[in-house]
This record gives structure tokens, sequence and C-alpha cells, in this order.
């Protein structure tokens, strides 16, 4: 089933085109990665989404269902993890999700149970009483997650939630993301942290003035500008048949000798480094530097748009 | 603006005399006698013609308005009226008029100093507002007069690169002519004469004797064969191949739109060309001109650069030019059309203003 | 349901703001302290009643109303009011323009009819009440008399002179010292403040980036807007509620006898100055908004009298204007005749004002939600 159907979706500003009918589909249970660089339209498409903002055209549909016209269904199987904090620091963490898990429809103990629930899967649940004026800039992206999660939505949308945020908090959330993802939730995860978005998704869009301009997996995405990884092996006495050893491993297209340096081009997609490696020391040469050349999507998005992702 | 102030001026007058006149115990003739003096002076004012004379009467009304003050505080309420005036045959002083119009505070009292400071608080809003509209106004003006210029110039050196056009694409094809005639002439011509003389032979010789003229039958064949070997050749020879066709006919386009323009340009590509359809290349040769054309109007750039890529799954074809860009690109018609043409192939196009100004066209294409 | 808990929200929020608490608490609470303290002298002798004098025209010739009215006059005159009559040739309505009297009083064929002076509204006040329940008296005697003529004297009889003074607690020392009138005229002030915190009702949200959650939680665009003013209005008819307690109980200020039309007055303003905010803050987007509405609200309570009681001296012109432009003043004029007038009714057009413009603001605040994208 797709969990999210956008069709020909526009958005204008005056006469600027922020989104530029976009299509898009995302499947049940997929990590769905939007890759652009800042201002390229992600923010404003999943505003739409979530009906921040009206389309100028288009049509989006939530588990098969028009958002605009069933937008109640929509909202309750939708979860936002807005870009910036959208936490009040005056209430505490509890009151906090427990406010916005309400607006869900939840009462009584359903209501509480859920809370605890949100606050104990991102680890505040001993600072349940607390105000969120005195957690770190760590806990309180925490926080901003689990009042988007406490009503068990089937689609969550994560704008950026790791921005300006310590490694371990981040590392926190990531893995919060693949156990949410495990439990069941549809998760859309914008980021203009490749990195992130490399590690985690398992489809990804590159979005770039208002248009997808490429999506897939990421070997997909990457298979786009070259399907051809070099590696290049130093090693300490070669010997000269090593080449023709080489040239039976899987995906191995041409090796280069050049005394103590051998270059093998081979197929992106087959993961060969080790065979290639064992076969060498098996050969009886020692290796002294190994260097894999390989796109990855930060070249894939400079090769496309001529741009670096963070300009 | 002259309605406006009047518009206001107008609408102040009344308050002041309804104020002073009709608000009085007792009514007083000499007010209505200064009133109407005060009319008169304005009338004057637009009467005159020259902006010496103008500014004299606006400083009259002011030395009368302050002569009145003496008489009835009211007067005081139109002061600030003349000095927005005044001040708008000195542009560039806001401030200063602002200081001025205060002076009068000082004078003042109580209740009649709130009314005054209201009164030119609010002038001096509506005085500001309008200096920045007509400000606007006049450079609009101007923009027009420039862009009509403009308009003109380019529609004349439209005419005159149409009629070089002309001129430059019958020579090519007068060369072109007469290069093919002078190779069907040299090779293909010479061979049929010489058939076709041992043919007159034959048939002389058909009859008297059989032999010899069925060996020079068949050296005719012979040579005709070869003839059409020939023929096949040339053809050959002068078709050129379709990515070469492609390639060939956008740098000659981008060379001739520089020599047009005055704008560097350099055109690099890199792949295997000959995977492009010819369908890819007319769309790629239209939206490269397009880009050029948008560049050389719009962006004030000096050179501009075209890159053509086969990349794995993807042709890319970029025309990035050094000029001004724009932050937030807004389609124009060119722009929708080069999107429209490139949709029919699944491609998209990007333009995009931030260093310079780049349009990227990208078309998928399906290897195996 | 979501309205409910959307507004319980607020309302957390805002006690546990401890600026605003002090600002909207704290502040007009040390201001009524010191303004009463030591604006004592502008209040006292100024408004004793001895200075009451009445000027009255008798056109009856005699009769039962001439005669029950030269009674209510005896009997007034007890507690220090003087009723003149009108000697021959002057105009009762220049004297009083003239300030040599309070008011003017006309009795005619068709009843009273009473002149006041808009320079004391205060005495005119007192006097305008003291003559109602006369004129009600005298109504039930008429009434009395076309039944049963036996017992008209016993109906004033029974009530004698001291009833309409009782009535009008004159008798009980109430003047409106400065305490009463600034514990009056700063409640009424921080009902007006409502203004200050509404217009960042929704503004707040946005800055906070919570209203993208409002906005994408199942919870109409309507439901959220009326939690968010139901809160504000309960919170900040708490604040009044408790300036009225501490100033009645602490300062001891007067504060009358029909509690419950005060705070209904109150509960109106404070609608109406949430509406203002909400409305100004649409209509001005961004953060401008607040200060201009604290610039007004400002400007609303100087001209008002929150600060020092500035109305009937102004008389007309533009200054009168202007001060029957604040609101403050509407419900100041409005509350002074209820406390000290007695004068129930005298709340009704405050509150209709109050009202009206609170259903355009509020009107207008919608109008423009409803276009705008998001909240």
């Amino acid at each position: 089933m797709n969990v999210l159907d956008i069709r020909g979706l526009t958005k204008k500003f005056g006469e600027f085109v922020a989104v530029d009918n976009m299509s898009l589909t995302v499947r049940e249970g997929e990590i769905f990665g939007f890759l652009g660089a800042n201002g390229a339209g992600k923010s404003t498409t999943i505003n739409m989404v979530s009906s921040l903002l009206r389309p100028s055209s288009g049509e989006i549909r939530i588990l098969d269902r028009d958002i605009t016209k069933q937008s109640r269904f929509a909202k309750l199987n939708l979860g936002i993890v807005p870009q910036d904090l959208a936490i009040y620091e005056d209430m505490t963490a509890y009151e906090n999700v427990s406010f916005f898990a309400g607006l869900y429809g939840l009462r009584g103990t359903q209501l509480k149970e859920r809370t605890e629930e949100a606050l104990e899967f991102v680890g505040l649940s001993d600072k349940a009483k607390s105000l969120p004026k005195n957690f770190s800039g760590g806990m309180k992206r925490r926080l901003n997650i689990a009042c988007a999660i406490a009503h068990k939505p089937k689609l969550i949308i994560m704008d950026e939630p790791t921005v300006g945020i310590d490694p371990q908090s981040r590392n926190y959330i990531l893995t919060s993301v693949r156990n949410l993802n495990e439990s069941g939730c549809t998760i859309i995860y914008t980021s203009h942290y490749m990195e992130e978005v490399e590690e985690i998704c398992s489809r990804i869009a590159i979005v770039d003035h208002g248009k997808i301009i490429a999506e897939g997996t990421k070997e997909q995405l990457k298979s786009t500008i070259t399907d051809v990884k070099d590696i290049r092996i130093e090693v300490k006495s070669a010997q000269p048949a090593a080449a023709g050893v080489l040239k039976a491993i899987p995906g191995v297209r041409t090796v280069l000798q050049e005394e103590n340096v051998i270059r093998i081009h081979s197929d992106a997609a087959v993961d060969n480094l080790n065979r290639i490696l064992k076969q060498l020391m098996d050969d009886g040469m020692e290796i002294r530097s190994v260097e894999e050349k390989e796109p990855n999507l930060e070249t894939v998005f400079l090769t496309l748009t001529g741009r670096n992702l963070r300009d | 603006m002259e309605l406006w102030t009047v518009g206001n001026k107008t609408i102040l007058l009344l308050f002041v005399v309804i104020a002073t006149y009709f608000t009085a115990a007792q009514p007083d003739p000499w007010i209505v006698l200064l009133f109407l003096i005060y009319s008169a002076l304005n009338l004057m004012l637009h009467i005159v013609k020259g902006s010496r004379l103008k500014q004299g009467a606006i400083v009259l009304i002011e030395l009368f308005l302050i002569g009145c003050a003496v008489y009835h505080p009211f007067f005081t309420l139109l002061l600030p009226f003349g000095c927005y005036e005044l001040a708008t045959f000195y542009p560039r002083k806001n401030g200063v008029v602002l200081l001025v119009i205060l002076i009068p505070l000082i004078f003042l009292r109580d209740s009649m100093m709130v009314l005054y400071m209201f009164v030119a608080a609010l002038s001096y809003f509506n005085y500001v507002l309008v200096r920045q509209y007509m400000g606007r106004i006049v450079r609009q003006e101007d923009e027009n007069e420039l862009i009509r210029k403009d308009m003109h110039r380019l529609a004349r050196s439209l005419n005159e690169n149409r009629d070089f056009a002309r001129a430059s694409e019958y020579m090519v094809k007068l060369e072109e002519r007469s290069r093919l005639t002078q190779q069907i002439h040299d090779g293909i011509g010479h061979a049929m004469t010489g058939a076709l003389i041992q043919m007159e032979a034959t048939k002389r010789l058909l009859h008297s004797d059989p032999h010899t003229a069925e060996s020079l039958l068949q050296n005719a064949i012979g040579i005709s064969k070869e003839a059409i070997e020939e023929i096949r050749v040339t053809l050959k020879n002068n078709k050129p191949p379709v990515e070469q066709l492609g390639l060939s006919r956008l740098k000659t386009a981008v060379e001739a739109f520089s020599g047009k323009t005055g704008m560097m340009t350099s055109v690099v590509h890199d792949g295997n060309m000959e995977i492009i359809t010819p369908l890819q290349w007319k769309i790629i040769y239209e939206n490269v001109t397009e880009a050029l054309t948008n560049s050389a109007k719009y962006s004030g750039a000096t050179s501009a650069h075209v890159e053509i890529r086969v990349l794995n799954r993807f042709i890319k074809a970029v025309v990035s030019d050094n000029g001004q860009g724009s932050s937030k690109i807004v389609k124009g018609l060119g722009l929708i059309g080069m999107e429209e043409r490139t949709a029919s192939v699944n491609g998209t196009v990007i333009a995009d203003g931030s260093q310079g100004f780049t349009v990227t066209t990208l078309i998928p294409y399906g290897r195996e | 349901m979501n309205i409910l808990s959307i507004a319980f929200k607020e309302i957390k929020q805002d006690f546990r703001d401890r600026r605003t608490l002090i600002f909207m608490l704290g502040f007009p609470i040390i201001l009524m302290l010191i303004l009463g303290l030591a604006l004592t002298n502008a209040f006292s002798g100024d408004l004793s009643v001895g200075d009451l004098k009445v000027v009255v025209k008798d056109t009856t010739g005699g009769g039962q109303l001439s005669e029950a009215f030269a009674a209510f006059t005896k009997e007034a005159g007890k507690s220090g009011i003087t009723f003149d009559s009108l000697p021959a040739g002057k105009n009762g309505r220049t004297e009083v323009e003239n300030n040599r009297y309070v008011d003017y009083v006309e009795l005619s064929g068709q009843g009273i009819s009473l002149y006041g002076s808009s320079r004391s509204t205060i005495e005119s006040n007192i006097v305008q009440g003291m003559l109602t329940s006369f004129a009600d008296k005298y109504n039930a005697a008429a009434a009395v008399a076309q039944t049963e003529p036996a017992q008209v004297q016993a109906v004033f009889a029974g009530g004698a002179g001291s009833d309409y003074i009782k009535e009008l607690s004159i008798n009980a020392n109430r003047t409106p010292g400065s305490i009463d009138y600034y514990a009056l005229a700063l409640t009424v002030m921080v009902g007006l403040w409502a203004a200050m915190p509404a217009g960042g009702l929704i503004q707040r949200e946005i800055g906070r980036g919570t209203a993208v959650r409002l906005v994408t939680a199942p919870v109409r665009k309507s439901e959220i807007f009326a939690g968010k003013v139901l809160g504000g209005i309960v919170t900040n008819f708490l604040f009044v509620i408790v300036i009225i307690v501490f100033s009645k109980y602490v300062f001891k200020a007067y504060w009358g006898e029909h509690m419950g039309i005060v705070l209904i007055v109150l509960l109106s303003e404070v609608i109406m100055a949430l509406s203002l905010g909400l409305a100004f803050s649409y209509l001005l987007k961004g953060s401008a908004s607040r200060g201009i509405i604290s610039l007004i609200v400002q400007l609303m309570s100087f001209f008002g009298g929150a600060y020092f009681p500035i109305g009937d001296e102004a008389g007309g012109g533009i200054m009168g204007f202007l001060v029957n432009l604040s609101p403050i003043r509407w419900g100041n004029h409005g509350l002074t005749q209820v406390i000290y007038g007695n004068d129930v009714s005298a709340a009704w057009p405050a509150v209709g004002l109050y009202i009206g413009f609170a259903i355009l603001f509020l009107g207008a605040s919608i109008a423009v939600m409803r276009r705008r994208e998001g909240l």
C-alpha cells in the first residue's frame, strides 16, 4: 500500500515556484529520504503534506485518501517532527506530550499510557516532570520527537531532526528512527546531511529547485552517474601474475598493474573488495594501502546539479 | 502629488474652519476674511509658474499664517503643509522638515500642542508616503523609457542579424553545392562519359564485329559499375554521422551565438555521444540555444559555457554563464518551453541563479 | 473537548509565566497603592455632598407633585443638598452651564426633567439617583392615590426623607476616595490590558513553532482559536478578580452593592480587549503588532483616566472626544454609576459597547484567520 502519494504538486509564492509539479510515492515500511540543499523545496513539500500550506495545484493522498477531502483521517495518521523545536518550554515534558496526544483524541488511562510510552521511547522517562527549559539541545530534540509519536501515526515526517546537536544525541535519534520503522512506521526523513540519509534511508529522492531530479535506492542513485568503482591497491612486492587472477573475481572489469600499484575497475554494485584483498594476500603480497573511490550521494548531487549540497 | 496635497489641505482647512468659526460662541468676521485670504494665496500658489515664484508664494503663505496664528492659534495647524510643499523643492531633507515643523510646538500649550503634534505627525507621514510613491512613479517611467529604447535597438539588430543569417546560409549552400558538383563532375562525370563513348562504339560494331562489340560492352558495364560504386561512396562520405550532426550543429550554433553577441563561449563534451538519439539532440539543441539567448538578454554575462555529458543513466546538458544570476527565479515562457520539451522525454530542467545563471537539462536514458 | 484542553493549557501557561503575573497583578496593585496614597488630596473635600446646589423651577403651580417635592427637598436638605428655586428671568440651563449649580430640575405637568452638568458628573449622578428614587416613590403614591386615596400619606410618611438617602448610600460617608477611584480605574485598566497578551496569543505559537503541531493535529482551526480565546478570557478575568478582591479586602476600596453587575461589565471588557489584541495581531503581521497594541492600550489607559482622573475637566473639544473614545472611560463611567449612583442600568451601555466591539474584532480576526494558511 502507498502511505503517501503525491501527484503533480505545485506551490507558488507569488511568481516564485517553490515546488514544481512534483510527483512522488512512499510505500509502507520505507524510510524515505528527501535530500536537497536548503531552499530546494523539501520543507515546502512537507508543509503541504502536513496541511500547513495549501498546494497551488496537485493532489496529496495519505493511505489512499485525499488529505483535503478527508483531512481528519490524514491528520490522525500523520506525525510531524518539525525542523524547529515545537515544544512548550514552560510545560513539563510529560505535559507537552500529553497535551499534543490529547489533541488526537486520546483520553484517560490510554492517554497516560501512550504518553509514558513515548517518553520511554526517547529515553526521557526520568525527566518527565522537568521543564524543557533546563534540557540540553539533544534532549529537546528527543522531546520534539516524543510529541509526534504518542498517537502512533502510520506516517512520521521528520524534517531535519538532527540539525545542530551533539553526535551522541544524533546517534540516539538515528537509532530511534530505525526502531520506529521496525515497529511499523513509515518514515519520511529530510536532511541535507548526506551521510545520515545514506545510512538510514531505504529510498531516496534528490530534490532541487522544487523538482525531483532522481529517485531510487542509494545504489540506484549512485549508478545514475557511473557504475564503476575505482580501487587502487599498493602492495609491497607485486607478482606479475596478479592481474590475471584478479580478473576472475566477479565484478572486476579491468586490472592495471604498474610496478607495485594495482588499479582495478570494478562494478560498483558488486561488493568484492574483501575477495580481492584476500586473493592478493593468498598470493603472498603484503598490502600497504587501499583506496576505494566510489561515488557517494554528495557526488551524485554534485554531478547532476553542478552544485554542492551545502551551498 | 499636487492633487494629494490639495486634498489634504482642503480637509485640514475645513477642520480648522469648523474648529474656529463654528464652535465659537460669537461668529468672528475677521476669521472669515483671514480664511479667504489664505485660500486666495493658495490659489495664487497654483497659478504662478516657475519654482522661484512658487517658493516665494509658499513663504508668503507661511508668513501670513504665522501672522494669523497670533490672532487665533488654530492657524498654526495649517503651517506644516507649507513646509512640506517647500520641502518638495529640496529632496533628501526629510529630517530637516520634521524639525522645522516641530518649532511651533514651543509656542503652543496644552490641548493645542497635542492637536498640533497630531496634525504635524499625520501630515508628515502623509507627505513621506506620497513622496515615496512619486519617487517610484518617476523611477518606473525612467525604466519604461529604457525598456522602450532597448526594444527598439533589439528589433533593429534582430533585423540585421536575420539578413546576415540568410546571406550566410545562402553562401554555405552555394559552397556546398559547388563542392558536390565538382565531385560529381570529377568522378562520376568522367566515368559516365567513358562508358557512353564505348557504348556508342558498340552500337556501330554490333553487326559488323560482334566479338569486339561484346568486349566493348563488357568494358562499359565495368565502368558503370565503378561509377555506381563511386556514387555510393560519395554519398556516404557526404552524409555526416548522427552524433557529428548533433554535436557539430550545436557547436556551430554556439559559435554563431558568440559571434553575434560578443560573448565568450565554450563547448565541452564528455562520455559516449553516440547514444544520444536525434530526438534528444533536438531537445538539447533547442534548450541550449534558448538558454544562451536568455543569458544574452538578461544576465549581463560576458561568457557562457556549454557542457554535454553522458553519465551512466543520464544525459546532462548544462549552460552556465558568469552573469548576475538571480536568487529567486521567476519562470518565463522560455523556461516553461524548455521544461515542456524536456518532459516529453521524461527529463527535467533545473534553473539555478546562485552563481551566475545555470540551466541544466537532465534526460534519463535506458541502458541495455 | 479539544477547546477545553487548549484553553486549560493556555491558562496553565499564563499562570506559570512569572513576568506576566508580576506585570498584570503586581504592577496595578502597587500603582493603586502609590497613586491612592499620593493623590489623596485631589479627592477629599471636592466631592462632599455639602457642596451640592440644585436650582429648581416649578411650573406645576402647586398640586400633589409640588407638595411631594417640597417634602423631598426638605429631607434632602438635611444631608446638605440645597435646592434653590429659579429666580425669575434666569435660564436654569445657563446657570448650570456657568457652573453655579450642579443640576437644574424642572417640575412640570409631564413630570420631572433634570439637566445635569457634565463638569461634575459624580455630584450630578447623586442628584439623579435621588430623583430617580423620588420619582419611583411618587409614582407608587400616585398609583395608590387612584385606588385608595387615604393611603397616600402613608406611602410618603413611611419612608420619609432618609429613605432616599439610604438608597443612595450617601449617609454611609461614602464619597469615592483616591483608593476607591484607583481601585476601580486600575481594575478597568487591567481588564483592557488583556489586549497585550492577546496580541501574542497566536503569534506566540508561531514563534515557538508549536503552531505547526496544532495545525497538523486533527483539530479544526476554529477549535484552536476558540480554545485560545477562552483560555485568554479566563486568565485575564481571573487577574481582574484577584485585583478586585485584593483592593476590596486589603485596601478596603469600596465596590458597591452590585458585585455581579460590576463583574459582568468587567468580563465584557476583558472579552473586548482580548478581541482587540487578537484582531491587531492578525491585521498587522509580525511582532510590530505587539508594540502597536501596547501603545494603543497605554494611550487608552491615559485618556481613560487610569493614571489620574481626566474626563470631567476636559469638557468638550478634541480632548473630550479622545477621552470618550477610550474603552476604559466607558467602563469607568458605567461602573462609577453602578457603584456610587446605585444605577444598575448604567452598566448596560458599557456592556453593549464592549460586546459590540468584541464581535467586530473577533469577526475581523476570524475572517483573516480563515484566509491565512497555517495558523
